[in-house]
């Protein structure tokens, strides 16, 4: 299990974030000044930092030097939406930039990403009976190899890295075919029919009424 | 054109015309002089030769008519005991035929001779020499005849010409000099309107620093002056208006940060309430983060509404009751101070001000509040108004838990909050002392704050005489 740091002075956000990290399989601490983060960087081993920058005490620039100083990642998480900011956070050594108000399924994706490139995560995925191997970007079932096309293949791993949540037809098109939804949920719905028979996942992903689509483990 | 260029050339120009001009009437006149004394000698000569010719004549014996060939010998011989062998000389008979001549000069001066002339002369040019020629008439007993005389003048004309050589070099060694002392000149005089030029371009590239040294009293040192002054002026305009933009960005910067911190957490926690299945608790909570943080939201734009309709608005001073004034503070701020058990003791002398009623309520429920929120509870809050000779002072102190000496500067700064978990409990937005210095600004208040940490803050707002601007009207109490 990956242990993320959570630096972030607004409790709402810092709970927001820490459940729904909680939720998608994640260890997580919660730091409410740049302080107690230090201090929990010291303390602590984390694979990940989400670090704010205006923080009291000390600012997320200053801790970003600590932490880059132990080796560990971190994704600036701000208000500062300006490119000037993106690109000043970047320089500084930050390994990505989320600015609020963000959507929790792109905080995850984030996240993932992060923890892909920095090798703390496995690559392999064992779900059910399936073993996806996100690289490659194969999955076998019982051992047989499926034949997923490029979207059933994105729609299959954001299914099974957000279970229990009900999502939505927009945000599935949306982070799949990364382009806005026009209200045209017969792709999405198409794509889900072709994946759920492929991979035999009829009975594991739910149709939620008037919604969209739930993938549970149970 | 170069103004350099332009003062050089002109001053050349001037000199070397007015070289040239006064050159020539010296040479003209010089030579005018000597030609007319040359001249007069030569008539004089003539005048001599003629009488000599006439009296050798009219010395012959009585009906002797004398032949070409004697007179020829006469003028020989007058020409001689005259001593006179530059000059040649012919004779004419009264048929006008030449009968003596002692060169092979050839004069046409006869043909212009009338009858009843005496005697005339001028200046002719023959085979590139300059020549006086005079012919008069020699009447005697003996015979008419006439005496025509040629004089070499050249040396007159070759001292015209070595004058005019002589000044057309002097005129060249006047140019070179003048020249070199003009461009200097040009050079010192226009020094000071290039190093004017060149600040000013430096000036208009964004160097707002570029000033010129003033030297003297001249026109261009008091160009230079005014040049010095716009600048100090601009740089000061371009340093406030510098200001007002880093002003404007940070409360950009700031507000978009107070906008998009809350709506993070309403957008979060409502995503998650339609997405997920929360237990009971978990569902309570997110519906609790996004009411408070929609209340955040409502603060912030209720707060900002005020802030701008301050700007907006035209502002009418009225004349306020200290008494009435203080005591509809108290009813406005009674309920919110109530809640926390928090006494507000009202000290007020009796007097009349102006001022914006309605703002200066909004500053003080402001302040009473930021006191109420800094107080623990059963606190104590304490307005006094006392009349000073300068105006009437309000003062407001509470003995909450203060704030650190260097935050008090910042405190005014939009958005600025010193302990932000607990102000946001308490439901802060941010810029209400902000909204309080505009006021009091407004107002051309005076403010000092005064605060130790533990032991209270206290808030001194002194209005000043001027009816104007709000303020106290002493004659009227």
């Amino acid at each position: 299990m990956n242990k993320i740091l959570i630096v972030e002075d607004e409790e709402p956000i810092a709970n927001l974030i820490k459940i729904n990290l909680k939720n998608a399989g994640y260890y997580c601490d919660v730091s409410y000044n740049g302080q107690d983060g230090a201090d929990k960087m010291q303390s602590e081993r984390y694979d990940l930092c989400l670090l704010d920058i205006m923080l009291p005490e000390i600012d997320g620039y200053e801790l970003l030097d600590y932490a880059k100083s132990i080796e560990l990642p971190v994704i600036f998480l701000t208000a500062k939406g300006e490119t000037k900011d993106k690109v000043k956070g970047l320089q500084a050594g930050a390994d990505d930039y989320i600015t609020k108000p963000f959507e929790i399924l792109e905080l995850l994706a984030r996240v993932e990403n992060i923890l892909r490139r920095f090798e703390k995560t496995s690559k392999y995925i064992d779900i059910l009976d399936l073993h996806i191997d996100t690289v490659s970007r194969t999955v076998l079932k019982q051992g047989v190899p499926l034949k997923l096309t490029y979207k059933e293949f994105d729609l299959l791993l954001l299914f099974v890295r957000n279970p229990n949540v009900a999502l939505y037809r927009e945000v599935i098109y949306e982070h799949v075919w990364d382009s806005t939804y026009m209200g045209d949920s017969r792709t999405v719905d198409l794509h889900v029919q072709r994946l759920r028979k492929k991979a035999g996942l009829e009975r594991y992903i739910e149709s939620v009424y008037k919604v969209g689509y739930r993938f549970t483990t149970s | 054109m170069k103004l350099f260029w332009k003062q050089f050339i002109t001053m050349m120009c001037f000199i070397i015309i007015s070289f040239m001009v006064f050159g020539n009437i010296m040479v003209h006149t010089a030579f005018k002089t000597t030609l007319k004394n040359e001249t007069g000698q030569f008539i004089e000569e003539m005048k001599i030769f003629q009488y000599a010719l006439v009296a050798s004549l009219e010395g012959l014996p009585k009906e002797y008519q004398a032949t070409d060939m004697a007179v020829a010998e006469i003028v020989k011989s007058i020409q001689q005991s005259l001593n006179n062998t530059n000059d040649s000389i012919i004779i004419y008979n009264k048929n006008n035929k030449i009968i003596y001549q002692n060169s092979n000069y050839q004069s046409k001066l006869i043909e212009s001779f009338k009858d009843n002339n005496y005697a005339i002369w001028q200046i002719h040019k023959y085979k590139e020499h300059y020549y006086l020629e005079s012919l008069c008439e020699a009447q005697s007993r003996a015979g008419n005849y006439k005496l025509e005389l040629h004089h070499n003048i050249d040396y007159v004309y070759q001292d015209r010409q070595q004058l005019y050589n002589t000044y057309f070099l002097s005129l060249i060694i006047v140019f070179a000099v003048f020249s070199v002392v003009v461009l200097v000149f040009s050079n010192h005089f226009t020094r000071p309107i290039r190093k004017l030029s060149h600040a000013t371009r430096s000036f208009a590239n964004g160097n707002y620093k570029s000033r010129v040294k003033v030297k003297g009293h001249n026109e261009v040192a008091v160009l230079s002056m005014d040049f010095n002054q716009m600048a100090e002026q601009l740089e000061q305009n371009i340093i406030q208006l510098e200001e007002n933009a880093r002003h404007q960005e940070e409360f950009t910067a700031a507000f978009s940060h107070e906008l998009k911190t809350p709506l993070t957490s309403i957008i979060g926690y409502a995503d998650m309430l339609r997405s997920m299945e929360m237990s009971k608790e978990d569902t309570f909570m997110s519906a609790n983060y996004i009411f408070s943080q929609g209340k955040r939201l409502e603060r912030l734009s209720l707060k900002l509404l005020e802030l701008l309709y301050i700007d907006k608005q035209e502002i009418v001073f009225q004349e306020i009751n200290t008494q009435i004034f203080a005591n509809q503070i108290k009813i406005m701020t009674e309920k919110l101070l109530q809640s926390k058990e928090i006494i507000l003791l009202i000290e007020v002398e009796n007097w009349n001000f102006y001022g914006e009623p309605d703002l200066l309520l909004s500053l003080f429920s402001n302040l009473i509040d930021n006191a109420r929120k800094a107080t623990d509870e059963h606190g104590k809050i304490i307005l006094e108004g006392t009349k000073t000779d300068c105006g009437y002072c309000f003062c407001l102190k509470d003995n909450g838990r203060g704030m650190p000496q260097e935050e008090i500067h910042k405190i005014t700064e939009p958005f600025y909050i010193i302990d932000k978990s607990r102000a946001r409990k308490e439901g802060g937005a941010g810029i209400g002392m902000t909204l309080c210095q505009k006021i009091i600004k407004l107002h051309h208040a005076e403010w000092d704050i005064q605060s130790t940490l533990g032991n209270g803050t206290q808030i001194t707002i002194c209005f000043t005489n001027n009816t104007d601007y709000g303020g106290v009207n002493n004659e009227k109490n």
